[in-house]
């Protein structure tokens, strides 16, 4: 399925697996609906790029990290909570688990190659992850460090 | 400015620790924790405080020799929203609370032995849930969907209640594995709509450590080289056993002669 229907589809898809996984980690109520819509648009952008227009994994779940990343730091000032309570759950359905336990489970069947190149892939995709989320909250940091009464009181003494 | 003096340099430290740990036992990243620890002893008028957090110690003391450090050992973690929030409340609101030191301790003690939101049997049908969501994003049909579904939720709840006599990880995990493909053999055997590999899929999806892969990967990019190993490790050790034990049960499957 593709076009609105395939959209509308994805975006279901994510916020269930998005809502779900905030159960298991135990956020508030009120988290778990922000962490759901949070998710679901993540997942759309993650499979509108990979599956529609064909990017590659990397770039898809970077660009998907880049528009979490966004909205969770956004929803983080608005509701007063760190932004990783919004982010965990969000990135779940990105996250390469599947592709850790296939290569490990090629590995234990003796097929190394296979295991090592899906592994690889497993680790690339982890590290777009990571540094979509790193930009974003390095960009909010800086802003925030800048107008903190905190940080310049504190550099003043140290100097 | 005038509460802020009453603490001792050793209740404070006390009490970053306190709120370190609450951190670090819901799974926060580890430069949360160190900023939050000194921010706090910032706060209270002491400076010279440092502090050092990998997923499994906090190290709080300074440079002389004459002041104490206190140490402390993280031994279980996992995820838990509520909790970081709640830590992350008392860390930015202690002042505004007018808290004084027994209060902020016997405040954290309340928050960490408070009833949790969703208890046992509803995270278990949450497990489901994510499951078979999982199952269906990955190409599965409904007959996938009811037996991830089904999978998910009892293996989550009999690995809670394992979890009780077996401490650690491996165990957990690995018995997850194991039940999990055990009962998929079984639902396949039944049901011959529905695919073994996608129902197994589905299924481990709440096991699976992409979070504390991309966790360590985060450690290593803002420089917490260790904190970032320790991720991994605990990456690469839950994936592999989760691997080991669904390997277990499908060699154990076939050496029985049953049919796959």
């Amino acid at each position: 399925m593709d076009g609105v229907a395939g959209m509308i589809l994805s975006f279901i898809y994510g916020l269930i697996a998005t809502v779900s996984f905030g159960v298991l980690f135990q956020a508030p109520k009120k988290v778990l609906v922000t962490a759901g819509f949070i998710g679901a648009v993540g997942w759309v952008t993650f499979s509108e790029l990979h599956k529609t227009l064909g990017y590659d994994t990397f770039y898809a779940s970077f660009y998907a990290t880049i528009v979490i990343s966004v909205i969770s730091e956004i929803m983080a000032r608005i509701q007063k909570k760190p932004a990783i309570v919004f982010n965990i759950p969000a990135i779940i359905p990105l996250v390469p688990g599947l592709g850790m336990y296939q290569g490990m489970r090629y590995i234990i069947n003796n097929d190394f190659l296979a295991g090592g190149r899906v592994l690889l892939n497993a680790a690339l995709d982890s590290g777009a992850i990571a540094f979509g989320i790193m930009l974003v909250a390095g960009i909010f940091r800086a802003y925030k460090i800048k107008s903190s009464e905190f940080y310049k009181k504190e550099e003043e003494e140290t100097v | 400015m005038e509460q802020q003096n009453q603490m001792t340099r050793s209740e404070v430290m006390d009490l970053a620790m306190s709120i370190g740990q609450m951190f670090l036992k819901s799974g926060s990243e580890t430069s949360r924790v160190e900023e939050a620890i000194t921010r706090f002893c910032a706060n209270h008028g002491y400076k010279d405080i440092n502090v050092f957090a990998t997923p499994t110690i906090i190290i709080i003391g300074d440079e002389s020799t004459s002041n104490s450090n206190i140490v402390s050992r993280i031994r279980s973690r996992n995820t838990n929203s509520g909790m970081i929030i709640k830590a992350a409340d008392l860390s930015y609101n202690f002042d505004r609370w007018n808290l004084d030191y027994s209060q902020g301790k016997a405040w954290i003690k309340k928050a960490m032995t408070e009833k949790q939101p969703y208890n046992d049997v509803v995270v278990a049908l949450a497990a489901g849930l994510g499951s078979a969501v999982f199952s269906v994003m990955l190409g599965g049909n409904l007959h996938d969907f009811g037996g991830a579904f089904l999978i998910g939720s009892l293996a989550r709840f009999t690995t809670k209640e394992l979890n009780r006599y077996l401490e650690g990880v491996f165990w957990e995990v690995g018995l997850a594995g194991f039940l999990i493909c055990l009962l998929s053999l079984v639902y396949c055997d039944i049901d011959h709509l529905a695919t073994m590999e996608r129902t197994i899929v589905g299924a481990i999806m709440p096991y699976l450590p992409g979070v504390a892969f991309t966790t360590g990967i985060r450690d290593y990019i803002a420089g917490e080289l260790i904190a970032g190993n320790a991720r991994i490790a605990e990456a690469i050790l839950l994936a592999a056993s989760i691997a080991v034990g669904i390997v277990f049960a499908l060699r154990v499957w076939v050496w029985m002669g049953w049919p796959v």
